[in-house]
């Protein structure tokens, strides 16, 4: 029987996990794992190249982020969650988790000098129509009181979770990485956490909080722990009380699970439901790469952000219509005629790609870089485009300097073209902006 | 009385990794109920070298000999996979 991790920072949790997604993803496969989840701290920095390992290894992907969590009105901090997006929804138990993830940085602006956060309040909004799950585990506000045996504090703190959050969004998260007897990670709090999730009767679900593959990547752990308290390992005070958070295989995984339902008194059949409970989870988060996150499908920035309400196609079409006529005014009939039949097939091509909304983005960007008395030049293969200079995003006359379009775009590329841009600041000096792939793909979520 | 043992013994483990006895001074001691880890970190900066993992694996169980009282052990499990019998707790 396979075991499915369902909380695992990979090394895109910057200075806390320390192996690549696709390494934990061939590992988790190694093993018989069908399903793997990353849940990244603060954000989704590892999530398409996880998806994209477990395509590759013949598994299926959960995704999640591991979040501070906070009260709406008094900002009290309510410790670390891990949320989870649930999978075969059409993509809404992702654009969920995308969006937690933003609600938990706008907290960075919304009050300076916080660390990412998000209230609890949004969260239980995003959290409806069962687009995701939260895992209470050690971390959260529930399991520190479960830590210091605080029982009262622990079921009134469930019991507010419980209150806010919409029926079937909960589960208690049970970790337990062997650690010494009295210390955070060993057995008896693991067990106790297990005993609430009974009392409450709310699924338990079993995790390793794994920030590393093998036991051997304990020691990067230690070095990121070092590195991201700016601390020297002597005088780290929160440094790993052992090297247990690994990826361990699903035999190591039901030991744990036997020692920690060993060590409480536990109602019947409580071992077979913990592993049980975990597994139901991950079936609810597995993700469809292609249904649910639309993996490989370029997704264009939505047209009404930069005001256009009609086709964006034919609005770019209009466009550059103009463009040209106004770009080649003096240039005469033969070269006039010529910018017009390049357009044309420089337009067949983003038909059929469906880019329209992109190249009218772009070039509203290097209108705001205009009007705000920027000097701004594209730079790149995007200047062989005669799309571009009637646009206004380049300034170099494609066709007269024998520039190439199918440099920049042609119908067998899938992916987002970069149209590179330079501004010259006001104190001239000079900066580069890109109109990437990843910026395109940020702007339109 | 605790006593320090510090003895390799060779110890059985069940299909699911747990161990289920060891032999010690020929006598065979057989585990009772669950036996449970303890992994406790080393400071590995102070040595020499980087190591292949920072934990020390300790087994606490309880264990009796034939139809003798049971008593608790310690049960050390090294990198190299050797089993020590470091302490019997009485």
């Amino acid at each position: 029987m396979s075991f499915p991790h369902l909380h695992v920072a990979s090394a895109y949790s910057t200075h806390f996990g320390a192996t690549l997604p696709e390494a934990l993803a061939e590992q988790a496969a190694a093993d018989g794992a069908s399903f793997l989840a990353v849940t990244d701290r603060d954000g989704l920095y590892g999530a398409v190249k996880h998806v994209r390992a477990c395509v590759a290894a013949g598994i299926r992907p959960g995704l999640g982020a591991d979040l501070e969590v906070h009260d709406d009105d008094t900002l009290t901090p309510l410790g670390r969650v891990v949320v989870l997006a649930h999978g075969d929804t059409a993509g809404r138990g992702y654009a969920a988790l995308c969006r937690a993830v933003s609600s938990a940085h706008e907290t960075t602006v919304r009050v300076p000098g916080h660390t990412p956060s998000i209230p609890r309040g949004r969260l239980a909004q995003l959290a409806g129509l069962s687009s995701l799950t939260v895992l209470l585990g050690p971390a959260s506000d529930v399991g520190l009181a479960v830590e210091r045996r605080d029982t009262a504090t622990a079921r009134a703190g469930l019991a507010d979770w419980l209150r806010l959050l919409p029926p079937g969004a909960l589960a208690l998260e049970v970790v337990c990485h062997l650690t010494e007897p009295g210390t955070p990670g060993s057995v008896a709090p693991a067990t106790r956490m297990l005993a609430l999730a009974e009392y409450a009767q709310l699924p338990a679900v079993l995790t390793n909080a794994v920030r590393y593959g093998t036991p051997g990547e304990a020691v990067t752990a230690d070095l990121a722990d070092a590195a991201r308290h700016l601390t020297p390992l002597a005088q780290l005070d929160q440094i790993q009380l052992n090297g247990q958070a690994w990826l361990k295989p699903a035999a190591a995984m039901r030991q744990v699970a036997r020692m920690v339902v060993d060590a409480g008194t536990h109602n019947d059949g409580a071992l077979a439901r913990l592993l049980r409970d975990t597994i139901e989870l991950a079936e609810r988060c597995a993700l469809d790469p292609v249904g649910d996150i639309g993996l490989g499908r370029p997704r264009m920035p939505e047209a009404s952000v930069i005001g256009i309400t009609g086709d964006p196609l034919t609005e770019l079409w209009a466009r550059a219509r103009h463009g040209i006529d106004e770009r080649y005014i003096d240039a005469g009939r033969g070269a006039l005629t010529a910018a017009h039949d390049r357009l044309a097939h420089e337009m067949a091509t983003v038909r059929s790609l469906g880019f329209a909304s992109y190249f009218l983005t772009v070039a509203k960007v290097a209108d705001l870089v205009r009007g705000m008395g920027i000097r701004i030049q594209a730079r790149g293969s995007g200047v062989g485009s005669v799309l571009n200079y009637a646009l206004h995003t380049s300034s170099v006359e494609p066709i007269g300097n024998g520039l190439l379009w199918e440099r920049f775009l042609s119908p067998e590329r899938q992916t987002l073209p970069d149209i590179t841009s330079m501004s010259s600041r006001p104190d001239g000096t000079t900066s580069t902006a890109r109109c990437s792939r990843r910026s395109a793909a940020t702007g339109s979520r | 009385m605790p006593q320090i043992i510090d003895a390799e013994v060779q110890v059985e483990l069940s299909d699911d990794g747990d161990p289920l006895a060891f032999v010690w001074d020929r006598f065979e001691h057989t585990i009772i109920g669950q036996p449970q880890a303890v992994f406790t970190r080393t400071r590995w900066w102070e040595n020499e070298g980087t190591p292949t993992r920072i934990d020390t694996e300790l087994w606490r169980v309880d264990a009796a000999r034939g139809a003798e009282d049971q008593h608790r052990y310690d049960l050390r499990h090294d990198a190299d996979g050797t089993w020590v019998l470091s302490v019997d707790w009485g």
